[in-house]
């Protein structure tokens, strides 16, 4: 019975200790008090002592802490999004591509798994690039340009701007190619 | 022995990145701009956490808007204070200050949040080549623009001319002195321009300029 909070909520007084009071019964908020600040001890100064302050601030941060509970994974999956775009462009791909590529592959390394290695094992990303890039250029995938994915079909698109191209060559597997990326960014 | 020190110090360093303006989208290149401020072109990124890194961008006077932007689009500045209305075109914010342009288009990009201000101030602008030397001197890289530069013909050399494959050579009665400009190119001057008579179009509402504006030339200034 570890909350006692709904049936603690309010304790009556015992009759010997009734005596002369008020009317009605004076409830003792002492149980009810003590079970808000058991989770207010980190804090400093009136929200450790005075129970008005203690008790909105706890119903908030529970409020807030249950909200970010399940905002966390929604989180999560943009930043590794984010960390394996990042990490893709220094080799020529996008985050778009580089996933395209290793499903169609069925290499099925989640994006938590792709995020880690991005930045801890950078060659193994880099092989796993090179991979993504033989397949396209073996099979002549065509994955959408993540930033054109969107635009209305009678757009033109503009011939000074560069798309950032898949950079691939024919020879692939050269290492002097290996660092040839042009659009780094 | 491990080399780890030296990796985790090239890692987390933080680098100053060159961007040349000149004849570039400046929203475009305010994309990119802001990408390497708020440093999400590492594989460390976390939003919280700055791991932006610097960029000096130069010749932001000669960056170039598309189609009527210029004389169409303006900077609207709405303050709490009395008389701070101002509706500003951008020919007029780039005459006095060349460099806010650029800058407007990359905080635009950056996202609303409590680093934006801090990686805002790791962006150096420059209108001209003129960089001072305590910030060239930690430059180590180069970000590219999205626009190919074009070559100006004014500016192709006699070399070129003369390397340049030609399929077949034209009969010389049809050959004109080629790439001589003031054959065919005359400057008019503004005296042979015509004038409007009549003054089309709204008169620009109750509004305060940030120019003075003496009473004899009301007539002649338009602003939409």
């Amino acid at each position: 019975m570890v909350f006692l909070t709904s049936l603690l909520r309010k304790l009556p007084t015992p009759e010997w200790l009734l005596k002369r009071t008020i009317p009605g019964n004076r409830t003792d908020n002492k149980w009810w008090r003590l079970e808000t600040f058991r989770f207010t001890f980190e804090s400093d100064g009136r929200r450790r002592q005075c129970f008005k302050v203690a008790y909105p601030y706890m119903r908030n941060r529970w409020r807030l802490a249950s909200r970010s509970r399940q905002f966390k994974p929604i989180f999560e999956a943009d930043l590794q999004d984010t960390r394996i775009d990042a990490a893709a462009r220094e080799h020529g791909l996008r985050q778009h591509t580089l996933t395209a590529s290793l499903k169609r592959q069925n290499i099925q390394l989640s994006p938590a798994i792709l995020a880690d290695l991005a930045i801890y094992e950078p060659r193994t990303f880099e092989c796993l690039n090179l991979i993504a890039k033989q397949h396209i250029l073996n099979t002549n995938l065509e994955v959408i340009d993540p930033e054109h994915e969107y635009d209305e079909q009678d757009i033109e698109p503009d011939p000074e701007e560069e798309q950032v191209p898949i950079h691939v060559d024919k020879h692939i597997l050269n290492p002097s190619l290996f660092q040839d990326v042009y659009n780094r960014f | 022995m491990a080399f780890n020190k030296a990796q985790q110090l090239a890692t987390f360093s933080r680098v100053w990145y060159l961007f040349d303006a000149k004849w570039q989208c400046p929203h475009l290149s305010g994309e990119k701009i802001a990408r390497i401020l708020r440093g999400e072109h590492k594989p460390i990124y976390y939003p919280g956490e700055s791991t932006g890194d610097c960029v000096v961008a130069i010749n932001t006077r000669h960056v170039a808007l598309r189609n009527d932007a210029w004389r169409a689009e303006a900077l609207h500045v709405r303050r709490e204070y009395a008389k701070t209305r101002y509706d500003i075109p951008l020919f007029k914010l780039h005459e006095l200050d060349p460099t806010k342009v650029l800058h407007l288009c990359v905080l635009n990009c950056m996202p609303m949040d409590n680093t934006r201000r801090y990686d805002m101030a790791r962006l150096y602008t420059f209108p001209d080549d003129a960089v001072p030397a305590h910030l060239l001197r930690n430059v180590c890289d180069q970000i590219r623009g999205s626009r190919v530069i074009p070559k100006r013909l004014d500016n192709v050399t006699s070399d070129d001319i003369e390397k340049f494959p030609q399929m077949f050579k034209w009969p010389k009665e049809l050959v004109l002195d080629d790439l001589d400009r003031d054959k065919f190119v005359r400057i008019v001057p503004p005296e042979e321009i015509p004038k409007r008579q009549v003054m089309l179009g709204q008169r620009a509402g109750r509004q305060h300029y940030w120019f003075h504006v003496s009473t004899s030339r009301h007539e002649e200034v338009k602003i939409n």
